[in-house]
């Protein structure tokens, strides 16, 4: 066994690892906390460099532990896996320098750093899972490593969400194991394949697979938050800003959302797919929640709960893509799991600026903050216009390749979806922007923390700016070798068996 | 080599951003005040890049920039109008209300504008157009009083709007080409198969919004009074020439005969070339005159489209006489709007010289567009003409000319307007003195009209050249000026006529005020039908809330055993065990 044999569980323990060790800390071993975090988080990237490479260049990581008899351990790092690690990994880097600045002073710190590492290398296991069996097994660490950060500030309404959340979240992960089981008994142990691994067994197993497939997505789509399966989401805002970002960004939300790619692409494979004419349904389905929690978007009043819709409406753009089916499309729905999650975490880093700083947490009370916060808004006006997908921002070019790929897949009704979609994301953020640059402030903030010479703390201002030139630079430099839309490129050359289909536009 | 000028073309047009920083970090009328220096880069690329495009292959979807003759007349226009506009703003802005915020918006649209003229495929189009529609609303609201509020509103609306109706365009249009590059999208564009025709219809909507269109105007007669003067120099002098370029850039123009294009663009274009007149008239504030004057001038250009797109063998000439017309205007109004603000600061001092200076400035970019003899206006005057007399433009001659002639004496009764509510003005304010810089923004853009005639030789014809100078081209170019000028007199010496009784009447935004209207009794109507649906939905909820407690109710009231086992059922496991089960069973059974 070589050193690259135990590189794709290095990444997942690079965590996992410095989060165990951080329970062990006292309250006020803040430098030691501090450092771990980091290690951690910088051990990872260096990590997933190297692998970045190697997949671009063809090698395949792959880590196999026997576990019982049909049931590996398997973490698989090929293309599709490296691009979620990667989002992963970059966001926790950023997220974690943010949740040191925003929870400085508040208790429990230890607690809430451990869990956060664990759901990160539960994220990361997620990304990485060769096969059902192990995807659920971190699904459900990642159920589990998630409650104490929703509960976090232990108030009522805090435990509520969590009870809530654990309600929705553990029948999903609870449905999702019955399905996998009941996989298993129907064709037998396989790995997670490029192009599709159920490919082989569909001839007599029809009916089972498609009923298979609806209660798996139904499952998945209870952490991805289709509708109607998303009433959670909006009530875990109340987590601390950090957890929320991290929730919607990368973790929670987005688990749901990449299992059903993985689902489509890597188990039935989307050839098989359209055979079975799953597709159209996914994207109807994916068309309703857009356009339902952007309308339900537009009459929120506190701003963390109308991300939360507006997330709820965003992912589904992913499920959108991967439901039309043809390359481009795909393309599209899985370069938005990054761009999403880019645009997302800034958003929500704004939000909890304004809330950590000015105590500011509704929409009607953002009046003029902008001459107050002039870099927060700035990044948050950013975050919102690449969500309109205004070019040329990230979001635009997600939303140009599903819109293109819905005309190559001959769906041209998903235009008007997106079109409406925009249209409504414009209705509910833009007044947003509106209310911070263009009117004044009618009486003092309900809190004005103490920044001194910055409009807040340095680290919660950096990483909402930070992602906010990466929301600028992922759109403006869109076809450069680095960038996400690339990567996605090469994971669909690679998804999509037939050379001779094309993948058109490309 | 040729890759190295165009990423440096690229920078020259993304230059002015380095002013929005210098805003942001706090400058802002430093940054304003070196207004040429941000646009220098644009200018220079006209002569050091020239005529040429070529691909940066990392940028957006593999862009493509460049110039061609077309182009590098909107840049140097765009260019001259925006440096002026922000020397004019720096000296003549004051501090509070956020000069800062306007410098960000302002350079960000700047830039906007500059890379939307170099950009050779849709997407950085559209980049750049996003940039400068968006940041224009920061110059729009920039007042933050309720009438800019509003503005900014039916501007945002409208923006959004064609920004989207923009993006299904060019998705429709690259699902026909399969590439981004704007000169073959003009080619697949060019039949009337498939989606051609939705993506034509689209796409010249989103930038009829931007070029003033009748009757997606509306936004433009409030978003220029409440603008800041320089500003709505800008706004009408830069930015709404953004959306002829646009038609220019994605419409098939001269590869194929459009006719409903063609049919729906001249009808548009005159109804407003007469329309805007009519309304502008009874307008109140000179900035509002003008924007109704900027409707009217661009519907001459829809019109050249509109015939371009019916006759494309028109096209070159439509084209040329489209180039002459975006400099001649973009230079008159943006002087002209400068001179609402400039003019009474100018004359205030008091000081006969210095009235008889500003009245000069204001008059001669307001003869210009009606079209005065050696000015730019008589040249684009003769290039309409020359259009309309072509010989494949089967229109009836008799009726281009009268059209012409009545356009002409239109303009003018306009200009004649705006000339004599400018001058009641004078004196009303509380104004104080021109700044040097402002006033040689200002002398710039006013003498416009004269200098761009030695600088358009170089794209023109020498033949229309020589056609305005002929002494019959004076005369004809004089006499509805002569004309106007004696009807003005006429009309302001009387008093209650129907023009007197008028004025005031018809709203700014004309056609907006019906609209909401009609908008709020639509929304009234679905309001009251949800609330018909939703008392039945809470009924019938409530209906069926009652039952089931009902059967609650009655199995609480049965005896211990049997109310056991109900309870055990009807606990939320076993129901949903349940559904599922006969759910999945009837999925098997069916599949």
């Amino acid at each position: 066994m070589s050193v690259l044999f135990w590189l794709p569980l290095a990444v997942v323990l690079s965590s996992m690892v410095p989060g165990l060790a951080i329970f062990l800390l006292r309250e006020d071993q803040v430098v030691a906390r501090t450092a771990l975090n980091l290690l951690g988080a910088l051990t990872k990237l260096a990590l997933i460099a190297a692998m970045v490479f190697g997949v671009y260049r063809g090698q395949i990581y792959e880590t196999r532990f026997p576990l019982m008899p049909g049931f590996d351990l398997v973490l698989h790092a090929s293309a599709l896996p490296m691009l979620f690690v990667v989002l992963s990994a970059v966001l926790w880097l950023i997220t974690t320098i943010y949740a040191i600045g925003y929870l400085e002073r508040s208790p429990g710190r230890s607690r809430f750093f451990g869990f956060f590492s664990v759901c990160v290398s539960a994220t990361t296991g997620i990304a990485l899972s060769g096969n059902l069996f192990t995807f659920v097994l971190f699904y459900e660490l990642l159920t589990l490593a998630t409650y104490p950060l929703v509960v976090h500030r232990g108030t009522r309404e805090a435990l509520r969400a969590g009870k809530i959340y654990l309600a929705y979240t553990l029948t999903g992960g609870t449905a999702l194991m019955v399905a996998v089981v009941w996989m298993h008994t129907v064709v037998g142990p396989f790995d997670f394949t490029e192009g599709g691994a159920l490919a082989a067994h569909y001839e007599d197993h029809h009916q089972a697979l498609i009923i298979l497939f609806w209660v798996m997505v139904a499952s998945l789509g209870v952490k991805a938050a289709l509708v109607p399966l998303h009433g959670w989401l909006p009530v875990a805002m109340v987590a601390p800003a950090p957890v929320s970002a991290l929730l919607h960004a990368v973790a929670v939300v987005k688990a749901g959302a990449y299992g059903i790619v993985r689902l489509v692409y890597d188990v039935y494979g989307i050839t098989f797919v359209r055979e079975l004419g799953l597709g159209t349904g996914l994207a109807i389905w994916a068309s309703i929640t857009i356009l339902y929690a952007s309308l339900r978007a537009l009459s929120q009043d506190k701003l963390k709960r109308m991300l939360a819709y507006s997330t709820v409406s965003q992912v589904a753009y992913i499920i959108l893509g991967v439901g039309l089916g043809g390359p481009l499309a795909s393309v599209g729905g899985i370069v938005h799991l990054v761009h999403q999650g880019v645009m997302k975490i800034t958003l929500f880093f704004c939000a909890g600026n304004l809330a950590e700083t000015l105590g500011v947490h509704r929409i009607s009370q953002t009046r003029g903050v902008a001459r107050r916060m002039p870099w927060t808004m700035a990044a948050f006006t950013i975050g919102a216009l690449g969500m309109i997908g205004v070019p040329p921002l990230a979001g635009f070019i997600s939303k140009w390749t599903l819109g293109t790929g819905a005309m190559a897949s001959g769906s041209p009704w998903a235009l008007a979806v997106l079109a409406a979609s925009s249209a409504l994301n414009a209705a509910y953020f833009l007044p947003v922007v509106f209310r911070a640059y263009f009117q004044e402030p009618l009486r003092p903030w309900p809190r004005e923390g103490d920044a001194g010479r910055l409009e807040t703390h340095l680290s919660l201002l950096v990483p909402p700016v930070i992602t906010a030139l990466l929301v600028i630079a992922m759109g403006l430099w869109a076809s450069s070798t680095a960038s996400p839309l690339s990567w996605v490129e090469l994971i669909v050359t690679r998804i999509y068996p037939d050379p001779e289909s094309g993948i058109g536009g490309l | 080599m040729e890759s190295i000028a165009v990423v440096g073309l690229v920078v020259a047009l993304a230059f002015p951003l380095l002013g929005a920083l210098l805003s942001a970090l706090g400058r802002p009328r430093l940054a304003l005040m070196v207004g040429p220096l941000w646009a220098a880069p644009a200018l220079a690329s006209l002569g050091v890049v020239g005529e040429q495009s070529g691909r940066v292959p990392t940028m957006l979807m593999e862009a493509r920039f460049g110039l061609d003759v077309t182009s590098m007349a909107f840049l140097a226009v765009c260019a001259v109008v925006w440096a002026m506009a922000s020397v004019y703003a720096a000296a003549t802005m004051r501090d509070e209300g956020g000069l800062r915020r306007f410098g960000v918006f302002f350079f960000g649209a700047m830039a906007g504008n500059f890379v939307l003229i170099g950009a050779m495929d849709m997407i950085s189009f559209m980049s750049g157009f996003a940039l400068m529609s968006y940041a224009a609303y920061g110059l729009v609201a920039h007042a933050m009083s309720v009438s800019a509020w509003r503005a900014g509103r039916v501007y945002l609306a409208l923006t959004v709007a064609a920004e989207l109706a923009l993006w299904a365009g060019a998705v429709l249009a690259w699902s026909m080409a399969d590439t981004w590059e704007l000169a073959e999208i003009r080619h697949a564009l060019a039949t009337s198969e498939g989606v051609a025709p939705l993506a034509i219809a689209l796409i010249f909507g989103a930038f009829g919004v931007k070029a003033g269109l009748v009757p997606l105007h509306i936004w433009l007669p409030l978003a220029h009074p409440a603008a800041p003067t320089a500003a709505s120099a800008v706004l009408s002098a830069a930015m709404i020439k953004a959306g002829v370029l646009g038609w220019l850039r994605f419409l098939p123009l001269g590869e194929i005969e459009l006719p409903t294009l063609g049919a729906s663009a001249v009808m548009l274009g005159a109804l407003g070339t007469f329309g805007a007149v009519v309304v502008g008239l009874l307008q109140r504030k000179p900035k509002t005159i003008l924007a109704y004057s900027s409707v009217s001038q661009m519907g001459y250009v829809a019109l050249l489209i509109g015939i371009a797109a019916r006759w494309p063998s028109t096209y070159p000439t439509a084209l040329l006489a489209i180039v002459v017309f975006v400099v001649h205007h973009g230079l008159a109004k943006g002087a002209l709007f400068l001179s609402v603000d400039a003019a009474p600061r100018l004359a205030f001092s008091g000081s006969t010289r210095r009235t008889f200076i500003s009245s000069v400035m204001v008059l001669l970019p307001a003869v210009a567009l009606c079209g005065a003899p050696l000015t730019s206006g008589a040249l684009a005057k003769y290039a309409l003409k020359s259009v309309s007399h072509l010989e494949h433009v089967r229109l009836p001659t008799a009726l281009l000319d009268v059209w012409l002639v009545a356009g002409a004496l239109a303009t003018g009764v306009l200009m004649a307007r705006f000339l004599i509510v400018v001058w009641r003005a004078r004196a009303a304010r509380d104004t104080e003195t021109l700044p040097g810089a402002g006033l040689v923004a200002w002398a710039i853009l006013a003498t416009g009209s004269l200098w761009a005639l030695a600088i358009l030789p170089l794209a023109i014809p020498s033949k229309w050249f020589g056609s305005i100078q002929t002494l019959t081209a004076v005369w004809s170019a004089l006499w509805p000026l002569v004309v106007v000028a004696a009807v003005a007199w006429i009309v302001t010496g009387t008093s209650g006529t129907v023009l007197h009784r008028g004025v005031g009447r018809v709203a700014p935004g004309d056609l907006l005020g019906p609209a909401v209207v009609l908008s709020l009794v639509l929304l009234r109507g679905s309001n009251r039908f949800s609330a018909f649906l939703e008392r039945h939905w809470t009924r019938g909820l409530a209906r069926l809330n009652d039952r089931a407690e009902r059967i609650a109710l009655r199995i609480k009231a049965a005896p211990g055993a049997r109310y056991q086992l109900w309870a055990r059922w009807l606990s939320g496991e076993w129901l949903a065990l349940a559904l599922a089960l006969i759910f999945a069973a009837a999925i098997w059974l069916n599949v």
